[in-house]
């Protein structure tokens, strides 16, 4: 399965990780360097985005459908995607906080060198991680093109020997009977399935295109690890760059006798040195840029890593907050199915991406011939197929003669009127019926609401539900 | 209500005054050279963050739905809850290592005076933050409730969020709230704390000061150990935002919706063979969406009418169950024993791997997979019961077992 390598690859970074961890808290109490333990807790930061990864990933993994999630846990890595990308914002926030506190108040290094090994020891183990994250950077789509065509073979022959058992296993496979009379020969089953595996699949996209974008979920978990990874890098990078100059070009105050240190007594020109010693006696420390250096690079390296982490915050709210997709154009789809014949008109249309490749659509069809019904439904379902969507749930209605001019009729089984709020789409505000601004309802059976397009809809119990287009309506609530 | 609900304006006027203390206490800062005074207003500022994020998922939710988002944009508030919450999550996280780090090396405040009055000062800006955000709601709510219980359908902007009709009990007063509400509640509260945290150590400094030089004694200790005690109530308060939020977007069946009891209530009714893909989720409070593929028997294909007074039977049983969203896709013919998969599955079988729910390739186990749970014996006909413990399927009695089946 494709999870053991992410998970090997997880936990493997996640116990190099937490043991550097350790180490560096050791070193920090026998040098006593709060630089250092601070540099810890980075590292401690990044085990706790590793920890939430792999327990996506865990999940992820139950696809099957249960009791509490119909759906399996699948999402689980849309979520982690999401949690570590705002982990990293936080962090990004304090890091901020803190170079702005080291701007007023400059801080020396105590012990450079020290610094420096062990720096240059977890940029090591940061660069083994950017390593084995590597391929998670960018989109994945260049990943998955090059793993699709690596396994191209393997997987055409899988499919269609898969195909073939299955449908020794049964001779009335329903799945293929989707596109065989039922009354047919096994072998022409065999045969035409087989060619419909290599013909028809999702509409011409390839089969290893398809399996190989079906990791897309758990290229937005993994890339935000990367992104976590690579913060820590560019920190590990920073403290090195930091301490080499430290050690290079800083010159500190010796432990004894007076010093001018420029950088600090800026505020307080008093305890400069008063007994007339000349100034070229008194040692002064380095130059004070020294000293800005770190909060600079900070800074630089908070921007960098807001700007690579923001597109995943993105992707990952907009598979969450339920949109459609972006390859999936909603108008096109819902001209073609009213374009279809026998079909009068398509309302509740929606479509969403449950994770990764796995969209989903429901719409109730209206229609005026139940027999030809299951006819106009094989046409719809190739219609979804053809835009990738493999998860349609369609509800037919029959009956109900006036319709709106905009094709956009509405559902003749609606539930009941008070409900209407309550429904996937409503806005849930009662707007005023025409020409009584205060009152709620127009009489006790009928009630207005606003769905969610713009459009007033009055319900009447009973009767089903009329539209009255009004362009204005949302101006006026 | 209208567009200006109760609770934009409160979001709106809490950040005001937030940045307003923030400008100042940084400006004083700088100027007095305070580092307290500069790290306290960063706790303002993000606060001020929090606020700017339950705005923008307020703003967003009442967006109407494009093209973009068949759903409508709802569900904004609940990803705004979540991102709060994480980032709260993370800036504790974040406090809890300075904390260990000054009970590593312990500091005395060395200007406890200023440190109190800031701190003061920052506390009673939080306490009115959440009075502003705490009680009232429910206060005025309850009144509306009262008068909803007969049955009226008005929906006031301000209550609507906070418990629906549907409600039976009165929900306790904070998961009443709407997500992102709770979210911006938890990060003042932290503040909060945090500004009670910082007055009882300056008060403890002012009032047995130490001697510039001297060791640290106990009252250094005193300031990481509230925070660290701090960091534990806040986390355990914002769990169960974190815990519901993620159900919700995890498309997690509600806790409280008996969806086994619905699904044999469904299965009971006439022409009803089986059924199977039944899915069930909350799009946000209040709003539930089902989707169900039904096994009908034959006698209701024919004519429009019978399927459509059977969808009405189906809906009320689901309506009294709080979903008002249902779309119901028949299938007929008599479903095959052993099989139980879904007779309108999509073109190919290459696809099953990309619908919602992947069954398991048939080759592998001799007992075929139903949404991922194993059937039993053949001679059975599958009902999808999505319960992991029991596969149990259910025939329907007398139903021919000859008939063919009609696929779309």
């Amino acid at each position: 399965m494709a999870w053991e390598p992410k998970r090997r690859r997880l936990l493997c970074m996640l116990s190099l990780t937490f043991g550097f961890f350790i180490v560096e808290v050791v070193v920090s109490r026998m040098t006593a360097s709060l630089a250092m333990l601070s540099d810890s807790f980075h590292m401690l930061s990044d085990v706790i985005a590793l920890a939430v990864a792999l327990i996506s990933v865990r999940f992820a993994e139950m696809t099957q459908s249960t009791a509490t999630n119909t759906y399996g846990w699948i999402r689980a890595e849309v979520m982690g995607a999401l949690v570590n990308a705002v982990f990293l914002t936080a962090l990004c926030f304090t890091i901020l906080l803190e170079a702005v506190e080291r701007y007023t108040v400059p801080h020396e290094i105590e012990n450079p060198r020290a610094v420096i090994w062990v720096g240059a020891a977890g940029l090591l183990v940061n660069l083994l991680g950017l390593f084995l994250f590597h391929e998670h950077a960018g989109h994945g789509h260049s990943h998955s093109h090059s793993h699709s065509h690596r396994t191209k073979t393997n997987k055409v022959s899988e499919k269609s020997s898969n195909t073939k058992s299955r449908l020794d296993g049964s001779s009335e496979d329903l799945s293929c009977n989707l596109v065989v009379n039922p009354g047919s020969e096994k072998k022409s089953a065999d045969m035409l399935c087989n060619e419909e595996v290599e013909v028809r699949l999702n509409g011409g996209v390839h089969l290893e295109d398809l399996e190989a974008t079906q990791d897309s979920a758990s290229q937005l978990n993994m890339r935000g690890v990367f992104l976590h990874v690579l913060g820590d890098a560019l920190g590990s990078v920073i403290v090195v760059v930091n301490a080499l100059i430290f050690t290079y070009v800083w010159q500190s105050c010796p432990s004894k006798g007076p010093c001018n240190n420029p950088c600090f007594s800026q505020h307080c020109p008093h305890l400069m040195p008063l007994n007339g010693t000349s100034d070229s006696e008194v040692p002064s420390a380095g130059p004070c840029w020294v000293l800005y250096l770190d909060p600079t690079l900070c800074v630089l390296m908070v921007f960098i890593l807001l700007y690579t982490t923001f597109p995943l915050l993105r992707e990952s709210a907009l598979i969450l907050l339920q949109t459609v997709p972006k390859e999936v154009d909603v108008r096109r789809l819902r001209q073609r199915l009213r374009s279809l014949e026998g079909v009068l008109a398509v309302h509740e249309l929606h479509v969403w991406q449950l994770a990764g490749s796995r969209i989903i659509a429901t719409a109730h069809i209206k229609c005026h011939d139940p027999d030809a019904y299951m006819d106009i439904a094989k046409r719809i379902k190739g219609m979804f197929h053809d835009e990738g969507i493999h998860a349609t749930t369609i509800q037919p209605e029959f009956g109900g003669a006036a319709t709106a001019e905009s094709g956009d009729a509405l559902c003749e089984l609606p539930c009941r009127i008070q409900c209407a709020p309550k429904q996937c789409c409503g806005t849930g505000t009662i707007i005023a019926s025409a020409g009584s601004p205060t009152s709620r309802r127009t009489s006790d059976s009928q009630v207005q609401y606003q769905s969610h397009t713009g459009t007033a809809v009055t319900y009447t119990e009973g009767q089903g539900a009329e539209v009255k287009l009004q362009r204005d309506v949302e101006s006026a609530v | 209500m209208g567009r200006y609900s109760g609770k934009t304006c409160r979001l709106i006027f809490m950040l005001v005054i937030s940045v307003i203390f923030f400008v100042a206490e940084i400006v004083a800062g700088f100027m007095g050279n305070s580092i307290a005074l500069v790290s306290d207003s960063f706790n303002m500022l993000s606060d001020v963050l929090s606020l700017c994020v339950g705005l923008t998922a307020s703003w967003v939710s009442r967006r109407a739905g494009s093209g973009r988002s068949t759903y409508g944009w709802v569900r904004a508030e609940v990803v705004g809850a979540l991102a709060n919450a994480v980032f709260l999550a993370a800036l504790c996280f974040f406090v809890s290592v300075e904390a260990i780090k000054r009970l590593a090396r312990p500091e005395a405040i060395d200007d406890p005076k200023l440190v109190l009055v800031v701190g003061a000062l920052g506390l009673s800006v939080n306490t009115v933050g959440l009075l502003i955000f705490q009680d009232c709601r429910s206060c005025w709510c309850l009144g509306s409730r009262m008068k909803r219980a007969h049955e009226s359908t008005k929906s006031d902007g301000g209550c609507e969020m906070n418990g629906e009709a549907g409600a039976v009990s009165e929900p306790p007063q904070k998961e009443g709230q709407p997500f992102n509400i709770r979210g911006v509640l938890l990060h003042i509260l932290n503040d909060a704390l945090s500004s009670m945290v910082v007055v009882v150590t300056s008060a403890l400094f002012y009032v047995w000061p130490l001697d510039p030089g001297a060791k640290c004694n106990w009252q250094c200790y005193v300031d990481p150990s509230l925070t660290l005690i701090m960091v534990v109530i806040i986390m355990s308060s914002a769990a169960p935002l974190l815990k519901e939020t993620t159900t919700m977007l995890l498309q997690m069946c509600p806790a409280d919706l008996p969806l086994a009891a619905l699904v044999d209530e469904v299965c009971l009714l006439p022409g009803v063979l089986g059924v199977h893909d039944v899915h069930v989720w909350e799009l946000c409070k209040g709003r539930l969406v089902a989707t169900l593929h039904v096994h009908c028997s034959p006698e209701l294909q024919g004519g429009g009418a019978a399927f459509t007074s059977l969808s009405r039977q189906m809906r009320q049983i689901f309506h009294r169950a709080g979903v008002h969203s249902l779309t119901l896709q028949p299938e007929f013919g008599e479903p095959q024993p052993g099989k139980g998969v879904c007779a309108a599955t999509c073109l190919e079988p290459s696809c099953q791997k990309l619908s919602c729910c992947p069954h398991a390739t048939r080759q592998q186990t001799a007992v075929s997979q139903n949404n991922g749970h194993p059937l039993l014996p053949l001679t059975e006909v599958s009902v999808d019961r999505p319960d992991s413990t029991s596969t149990l399927l259910r025939e329907r009695a007398g139903a021919s077992k000859t008939v063919q089946s009609t696929e779309f």
